[in-house]
């Protein structure tokens, strides 16, 4: 029997991919990386939940951080909640506000992108014997602003006919600088197309000025890590007392909290909810009714 | 081809020599063919920028390998070049393999105009040799080969690397040493009955200091005077507009 997929259109990949449900136990193993705050592994982690919930992808590991993206956040929107409450300081008068931010009008905006066909692909050469291949970078994750930026781009190298991408570790840094300067090019173009969308942006009540506080769509500057880690975030001991709440009060089995969703996980907690408000009114109910002594 | 690491890294550098870059040097008066950097090299350079106590010396050290690694015509001995070669290669390949435009503060200036200008840079043994007599000693100065900057550079970032930074005054002195040794060929001490000649391409770098220490300070300003000619003369092979380009790791960073 095939689980429940649901499904997302990737617009680098240009085609839909179905995407199996995120459950609660695995949920809670991403929170502990959030909660550990290595980016590194953190980014792993994602692509290793990409790999495990997208099977019918076995190249998803390669696929546009963009695409990525979109993905992580329609598990999130799906399998979690579908809007995010956000705290935010303040940057003029440093008091606190609340704020929602849908989902799913940030899976809108990365769809509505339309990037043209050359940030996606694009050859350079050198001599007619070197072509490089680049393409927006897969990691989620760059930490550097040196020369390993370049390698994010390069998706496939020939020499002379011969494709010698798997050895880009090993020849890398004999490359001639001069296909760097292209390659360079590619990277400046690419930041400058992106550098004006925002993954979330609003403006704070407090402040007099209009200045938009941002989260943008930078990779380079870890905005994309650090904003996907907003999205997953919760509290870790949030997880062990629904754990024990479901078995101790509601006598749910572990097999089915580890393999529920967390919101499947919310609905069983709102119907006890829902049951003990109806508990509570029939009782004032109850009370109301009797006779006065 | 196969696919084979080692014949990958073969192609690869014939590639780079194929698509060599011409460089004018301006000690030889001539064009020679050198190979384009490659990414490991800038890495490299970059690297040393890092330490900018020690930027210049670092890039000294690590130039003069990637002069010997990247001449394509091996029948010229690197050993033989001047220091003033090192920044008309250096700009040659920084203009052909990365960028020909270079910005000081707001000013961009195009290498290429300034790599057209050299070979009209007179080069004469005037700020490039000179005899300095003091009292009963003769000392011979010339700007130094690249090796020689290369070996003295060296010593100096070995003693210095892990100096501390608030040990500055240390640092300058040593710094202000071993930039004068580089320029002394020999020192000859008159006696009434003979002359004795030492060759500095014979001593260690500490012997060179310890006899440099002991010179009166007339003699030190005299040498300090040939020094002074002599990056005048250098500053001319990197003069764009009223500045100057300072040669070290950075001027890789593009």
């Amino acid at each position: 029997m095939r689980q429940f997929v649901y499904t997302v259109y990737l617009p680098g990949e240009k085609k839909t991919v179905y995407i199996k449900e995120l459950q609660f136990n695995r949920y809670k193993q991403l929170v502990k990386n959030i909660t550990n705050d290595n980016d590194n592994i953190i980014a792993e982690f994602f692509d290793d939940l990409l790999t495990d919930l997208c099977p019918d992808e076995p190249n998803i590991r390669q696929f546009t951080f963009i695409d990525k993206l979109i993905i992580l956040l329609t598990i999130r929107s799906v399998c979690i909640a579908p809007t995010l409450e956000l705290t935010i300081t303040c940057p003029v008068t440093q008091k606190q506000f609340n704020t929602n931010l849908t989902i799913q009008s940030v899976v809108d905006k990365l769809h509505d992108l339309n990037l043209s066909d050359d940030i996606y692909n694009k050859t350079v050469s050198l001599n007619d014997s070197l072509f490089v291949n680049l393409g927006m970078p897969s990691t989620l994750n760059i930490q550097q602003r040196d020369l390993s930026i370049v390698g994010t781009v390069i998706k496939n190298i020939q020499l002379n006919s011969i494709d010698v991408t798997k050895n880009i570790d090993q020849i890398f840094e004999q490359l001639p600088v001069t296909i760097l300067k292209d390659i360079r090019s590619y990277i400046e173009y690419f930041t400058e197309t992106l550098k004006d969308v925002n993954l979330f942006s609003t403006v704070s009540p407090f402040s007099t000025t209009q200045d938009q506080i941002r989260v943008p769509l930078n990779l380079f500057s870890n905005s994309v890590i650090e904003f996907l880690k907003i999205c997953f975030k919760r509290n870790l001991l949030s997880f062990y007392e629904i754990e024990y709440f479901l078995i101790n009060k509601l006598n749910i089995d572990y097999e089915l909290i580890k393999t529920s969703t967390p919101a499947e996980l919310n609905i069983y907690i709102n119907f006890y909810k829902d049951e003990k408000k109806e508990e509570e009114k029939a009782e004032q109910k109850k009370n109301l009714n009797l006779p006065a002594r | 081809m196969s696919g084979n690491v080692s014949d990958i890294l073969k192609q690869l550098d014939t590639l780079n020599q194929t698509t060599g870059v011409d460089v004018f040097i301006p000690s030889l008066g001539k064009t020679v063919k050198f190979k384009n950097l490659n990414l490991r090299q800038q890495k490299d350079l970059l690297k040393a920028s890092v330490d900018e106590t020690l930027t210049k010396l670092t890039f000294i050290v690590n130039f003069y390998s990637i002069i010997q690694e990247n001449i394509l015509d091996k029948t010229i001995n690197v050993n033989s070049l001047y220091a003033f070669d090192r920044p008309a290669i250096a700009i040659a390949l920084r203009a052909s393999g990365l960028d020909s435009k270079y910005a000081i503060e707001e000013n961009v200036y195009d290498l290429n105009t300034l790599l057209e200008q050299m070979p009209s840079i007179p080069v004469q043994t005037q700020p490039l040799k000179s005899i300095v007599d003091i009292q009963n000693l003769t000392v011979s100065l010339s700007v130094p080969n690249l090796n020689t900057d290369r070996d003295i550079s060296l010593v100096a970032v070995n003693k210095l690397k892990n100096s501390q930074e608030n040990d500055i005054k240390t640092l300058v002195g040593e710094l202000f040493i071993h930039e004068i040794i580089k320029f002394i060929q020999s020192v000859t001490f008159k006696t009434e009955t003979d002359d004795q000649t030492v060759d500095f391409a014979n001593l260690k770098v500490d012997d060179k200091i310890a006899i440099v220490e002991k010179f009166p300070s007339t003699l030190t300003s005299k040498v300090l005077e040939f020094i002074k000619g002599y990056r005048d003369f250098e500053a001319k092979f990197t003069a764009v507009g009223d500045a100057n380009i300072e040669i070290d790791g950075s001027f890789f960073s593009v």
